[in-house]
């Protein structure tokens, strides 16, 4: 199966429920099909990828979508506990967040994201996000899934 | 009559008696000795000790230390008493002083924290308002995209207003988030030719056409952070476009060097602006016509202003009704900004 045919979950992690709405309106508009949840801070992302708390595992391959400023759990906590855990460590992730302070990029590399979005323009720039993420998702191979769990 | 005596007999008489002479010499000059020694030191040791001290209080810089007293009473002993007195002077001022630089420490201290905590709920203010603002935005625009034709033509003006003010609180947010960052995250300074900043705002900001920005001296090389200068001459070139009444306006700029301070002045041939609102200008959120005229923050002159006193320099208005306004601000040759960084 190469890119363009198989599914990749999409997870937005974000506490704005317009911004969701938003996002899905830009995917419906940009015709991608991929299938998107959404967490609304760190603690629910953690517990969907893992299929706890009663929650239903996100099948992979998946991409993240990771806003930075949340209750709970903020986005580099998130990270933090993402890396860590062998089994999740090797998720994309992109940030997507108003913040454009110098600190907040790099310490959003520094966990190895896969880009760094800004939410700014009108409409916060979801259309170009939805663009990118088109192509991006027809073009690029993602970690392959693995069987059991991981040591 | 002569007696003889026995030569023998007679020089031993003058033996004697020269022997007890240089006897008592010896005595007299050992006690003159002793005396003047016992003189000498009794002068000498409250002297030394004073020296010392002196020396001492000069090393350790303790005016706590006094010169010992061991004779009042004398010349000496008074000398030693003054030197005392004023050690104890020195050392009263001394305290006072330390006491007034403390308390002018945790001064300064305090208004650093309290500037820093007022920057940094700028930056908060305006970067978390933003959201719901882009939201207000985002949902005006769907109603407008999914049911634009169910509405009357008034609701469709009512929509557009909602959000054009939406615009509207964005740049002032942008401008409040710019505010308050000014001093706490300049780039570098480094070697930077002026004019070449000045060509980078005509570029951005003098529409083509019979607008004429020319620089009536030469402008300098200077270092500085080239944001700074940038945000500086790009206000007041858009501010005197913004403002002007004519499309063929002229503004001119103009550079001096005063001592070891660059001056700079930009003069348009606007509308001027009356003097009673030459303080207000530089205000926060100040605009002189509302802003369904001439769109604005009204933060651009707060900006400048900002931004020059962070660089140490200082600026000032020349304007009245009918006769231009020319902005002069000066700009110290060698400036290191404050370069903390407030990470949110």
């Amino acid at each position: 199966m190469n890119a363009s045919e198989r599914q990749v979950h999409i997870l937005m992690v974000d506490d704005d429920d317009v911004d969701i709405r938003a996002m899905q309106r830009s995917f419906r508009k940009a015709g991608i099909d991929h299938p998107l949840a959404a967490a609304r801070d760190g603690v629910e992302a953690l517990e969907v990828l893992r299929g706890a708390n009663g929650k239903d595992r996100l099948p992979r391959p998946c991409l993240i979508l990771l806003d930075l400023n949340m209750p709970r759990m903020s986005g580099f906590e998130f990270l933090r506990e993402l890396r860590r855990d062998p089994a999740l460590s090797d998720s994309v992730v992109f940030v997507q967040t108003t913040s454009d302070a110098d600190s907040d990029k790099a310490g959003a590399y520094r966990h190895n994201v896969s880009g760094y979005l800004i939410k700014e323009g009108s409409g916060g720039g979801f259309d170009r996000l939805a663009a990118l993420l088109n192509q991006y998702l027809d073009s690029v191979e993602f970690p392959p899934a693995r069987t059991g769990a991981q040591a | 009559m002569v007696t003889k005596i026995d030569r023998k007999e007679a020089f031993a008489a003058l033996e004697r008696s020269s022997v007890s002479l240089a006897s008592s010499l010896l005595i007299t000059g050992g006690c003159v000795f002793l005396l003047s020694l016992g003189v000498a030191r009794r002068m000498m040791t409250p002297i030394v000790d004073l020296a010392s001290t002196a020396r001492r209080v000069e090393s350790e810089s303790d005016f706590s230390l006094r010169a010992p007293l061991m004779v009042a009473g004398d010349e000496i002993g008074e000398l030693n008493q003054s030197f005392n007195k004023m050690l104890k002077a020195i050392g009263d001022r001394e305290c006072k002083l330390r006491e007034r630089e403390d308390r002018l420490r945790a001064a300064n201290e305090e208004l650093r924290r309290s500037n820093a905590e007022l920057e940094q709920f700028a930056y908060v203010a305006s970067h978390d308002l933003k959201s719901p603002l882009r939201a207000i935005d985002n949902l005006a625009s769907w109603i407008d995209e999914d049911s634009g034709e169910l509405l009357t033509n008034e609701s469709k003006a009512d929509l557009e207003l909602l959000r054009s003010r939406v615009r509207r609180m964005d740049c002032l947010l942008d401008a409040l988030l710019e505010y308050s960052r000014i001093g706490q995250q300049e780039d570098e300074s480094r070697s930077i030719s002026v004019a070449e900043i000045v060509d980078q705002c005509i570029a951005l900001h003098v529409p083509p056409g019979d607008f004429s920005v020319t620089a009536t001296t030469r402008l300098p090389e200077m270092v500085a952070p080239p944001g700074a200068l940038l945000r500086v001459f790009g206000n007041l070139i858009s501010n005197a476009i913004k403002h002007h009444d004519r499309r063929d306006g002229r503004i001119e700029i103009s550079w001096r060097k005063l001592d070891d301070t660059h001056e700079f002045t930009v003069r348009d041939d606007g509308p001027g602006i009356d003097p009673r609102f030459h303080d207000r200008v530089f205000e926060l959120f100040q605009t002189l016509k509302r802003r369904d005229e001439v769109e604005g923050s009204g933060m651009g002159l707060a900006l400048v202003k900002k931004t020059v006193e962070a660089m140490g320099g200082r600026i000032r208005i020349e304007s009245a009704v009918r006769s231009g306004t020319a902005f002069t601000f000066s700009w110290p040759e060698t400036t290191t900004p404050a370069s903390g960084h407030v990470d949110i």
